[in-house]
């Protein structure tokens, strides 16, 4: 994947793709994640070696139920889904127009913003984070280049679950791990891959901005962490003794 | 009057105002992931989602927790195909029923499955439209594991006899699947009663959005099924991927209203169908296509001798009709379905679909007829063939030299 949905971690696709090309490897990434984060050259990807790439509309202000598949000609595919033959016979089936130009549209805007919008994204995670630390949080891959909207962190003895469901009753929504495996209780399959300790894992929660968000947003945030983090280090604490 | 007629309803219909205006609060305010279990943004779409699951179910007396969600009915075909076919091709085998005027999502996902080493049996089907009950109990083998009919046939709008195959399939033990894409809203659909195990919906041709569908997959017996897609186990691990609330609400909408209009719809569009029957009847050398008695209501596939379809839709278009189905309709060949039926190539290339709907009404019929009647009259004037058959040669015995 260009970048991850939990960690917000991008990957050195170009790098990559130019390894797997010394091979003959196809490469394919699912960048879901980035569009609209990042600005993201196919072209140059593909003269890496990239073949092909996933790309979503819903996670970049378009519409739900649509999402594209950028394909090297040279790639043949199997279908997986037969009937009649549309889009080159690589995907049967009636185009969902509404959603697609939704998603053209949603494009077009992002091609526009992104450099804009990534700017300011970035300076909210600072500050975020910022405030995170200064409340003695562990945040996640801080160290290697991620996108500008996403932030993953844990406190140390405070399960994530409990933190994010107090958040949402002081009006901030928040996940725990990513929304497709929210239902999942185990702890964050990403973390585990990169060695974290399960007892730290548990307590993830991931911030993920958008457009909408606001500095005041953040410092409200980070107030209502301090207040809500503090109770439950209490509450640890009267079990503990 | 607007022009041009919108007559093309099997193709696609218009979305329902009132569809979409419950439709848009869940693109720019409830825009939720349903599969967000930590805030209310993931449980108002979910709700949202559940409550519209329970309506498709109401529309063809389901189980809701028999609902899954597709990006409609040519991947619902799929899935039930292909998923439940692998799924039990080891304890049934591999040959597959299906008949020869499907729609291409269940023909070509057949030609597929028969790339991977299973058999099929493609049935003929009568003159009428209609599949003959002995063909299909004779097509039965011990190791058929799967047979799909349609429901109503997209082209010539004929009922299939979907109870008694129902019977003979759980008799036999065969899993019976059933694409209904054209039949909401159009014939009732009562699953508590049908034998059918898999069925295939679609939204956009019963007034709702496209790139929304649902497969029903039956509970009690139960029916499994490999799933096509994966990632994230959503919809109980039969397809995975994030659920367009909006379309979903879409098709909630779509089906409830159907529910509660369709009797009364039927009527209203039965007549116009009548109409418009009665009105080209005059046309001399006009054939109907399929069996008048088992039909949907707003479908009429007439064949006029001796004019060639493209040039018809040429002529006429003030009027959206399609000449075959939209799908094949980029190809020059004559209809697949006309042929089955028996009609020769002429006959089948003449042949036009009229599929009336909702926001039909009867002055654009009235123009229609007369659009009809002026247009085939001048097209005929054209045609040689036409004027050897006014001289009482049969064309049939004409020996045609090449060039």
């Amino acid at each position: 994947m260009l970048a991850n949905n939990e960690t917000g971690v991008v990957q050195d696709i170009a790098a990559l793709a130019i390894a797997a090309k010394a091979s003959g490897a196809w490469f394919h990434s699912d960048a879901a994640q980035a569009l609209g984060k990042l600005t993201i050259d196919f072209r140059a990807f593909n003269v890496a070696g990239v073949h092909a790439m996933t790309l979503s509309g819903h996670k970049a202000g378009g519409p739900k139920g649509v999402a594209a598949l950028v394909l090297d000609k040279r790639v043949e595919l199997q279908p997986l889904i037969a009937g009649g033959g549309h889009e080159r016979g690589l995907r049967s089936g009636t185009e969902n127009v509404p959603a697609i130009v939704g998603f053209g549209v949603a494009a077009e805007l992002a091609a526009a913003r992104v450099a804009q919008l990534a700017g300011q994204m970035r300076s909210m995670q600072g500050k975020l984070e910022a405030g995170l630390a200064g409340l003695g949080a562990r945040i996640f891959a801080m160290e290697v280049m991620r996108l500008p909207n996403t932030c993953y962190f844990a406190f140390p003895n405070i399960d994530g679950e409990t933190l994010v469901g107090k958040l949402d009753r002081e009006g901030f929504a928040v996940a725990s791990g990513a929304a497709c495996s929210s239902a999942n209780p185990e702890s964050s399959h990403v973390l585990r891959a990169m060695g974290v300790a399960p007892e730290i894992a548990r307590g993830a929660v991931r911030v993920s901005l958008g457009i909408g968000n606001t500095e005041f947003e953040i410092e409200q945030f980070i107030n209502a962490l301090r207040v809500t983090v503090g109770h439950l280090r209490g509450l640890t604490a009267l079990a503990v003794h | 009057m607007k022009l041009p007629i919108y007559l093309d309803y099997s193709a696609t219909t218009p979305v329902d105002p009132r569809v979409a205006e419950k439709m848009i609060p869940y693109l720019c305010e409830h825009f939720g992931n349903p599969a967000s279990r930590s805030h209310s943004f993931g449980w108002v779409a979910d709700a949202a989602v559940e409550e519209a699951r329970e309506q498709v179910a109401a529309l063809v007396n389901a189980d809701p927790k028999e609902i899954v969600w597709t990006s409609g009915a040519t991947e619902s075909n799929n899935l039930a195909i292909k998923g439940a076919a692998n799924f039990y091709a080891g304890t049934k085998g591999k040959h597959i029923i299906t008949v020869k005027t499907e729609h291409k999502a269940v023909l070509d996902t057949v030609r597929e499955m028969e790339r991977q080493g299973f058999e099929a049996t493609y049935l003929d089907v009568k003159a009428d439209g209609l599949l003959d009950l002995n063909v299909f109990k004779a097509a039965i083998r011990p190791d058929t594991v799967l047979a799909s009919v349609m429901f109503v046939n997209n082209e010539v709008g004929v009922i299939q006899p979907i109870a008694e195959l129902g019977e003979i399939c759980r008799e036999k033990g065969i899993i019976f699947h059933v694409d209904a894409a054209q039949a909401t809203g159009k014939v009732e659909i009562d699953l508590s009663k049908l034998k059918v195990d898999l069925m295939s919906f679609c939204a956009h041709k019963t007034y709702g959005p496209k790139g929304i569908g649902a497969l029903y997959v039956r509970r009690k017996p139960r029916i499994r099924l490999e799933a096509q897609m994966h990632g994230g186990g959503h919809e109980r691990g039969f397809r995975s991927g994030t659920l367009p609330t909006h379309q979903i609400v879409g098709m909630g909408e779509c089906f409830r209203l159907a529910r509660e209009e369709m009797a009364e719809e039927n009527k209203r569009i039965g007549a116009l169908r009548d109409k418009l029957l009665k009105g080209l009847q005059d046309i001399e050398e006009t054939f109907v296509n399929g069996d008048l008695a088992h039909r949907v209501a707003h479908n009429l596939n007439i064949s006029f001798a001796y004019v060639e379809g493209e040039s018809m839709i040429m002529a006429i278009k003030d009027l959206a009709v399609s000449s075959g189905s939209a799908c094949t309709s980029a190809s020059l060949e004559p209809s697949y379905v006309l042929r089955a039926l028996g009609r020769d190539d002429e006959l089948a290339h003449s042949s036009i679909r009229f599929t009336i709907g909702r926001f039909t009404t009867e002055q654009e019929i009235d123009y229609a007829i007369k659009l009809l009647h002026a247009k085939v009259g001048k097209l005929r004037e054209l045609s040689p063939l036409w004027e050897m058959y006014k001289d009482g040669i049969d064309l049939s015995t004409v020996q045609w030299a090449a060039h």
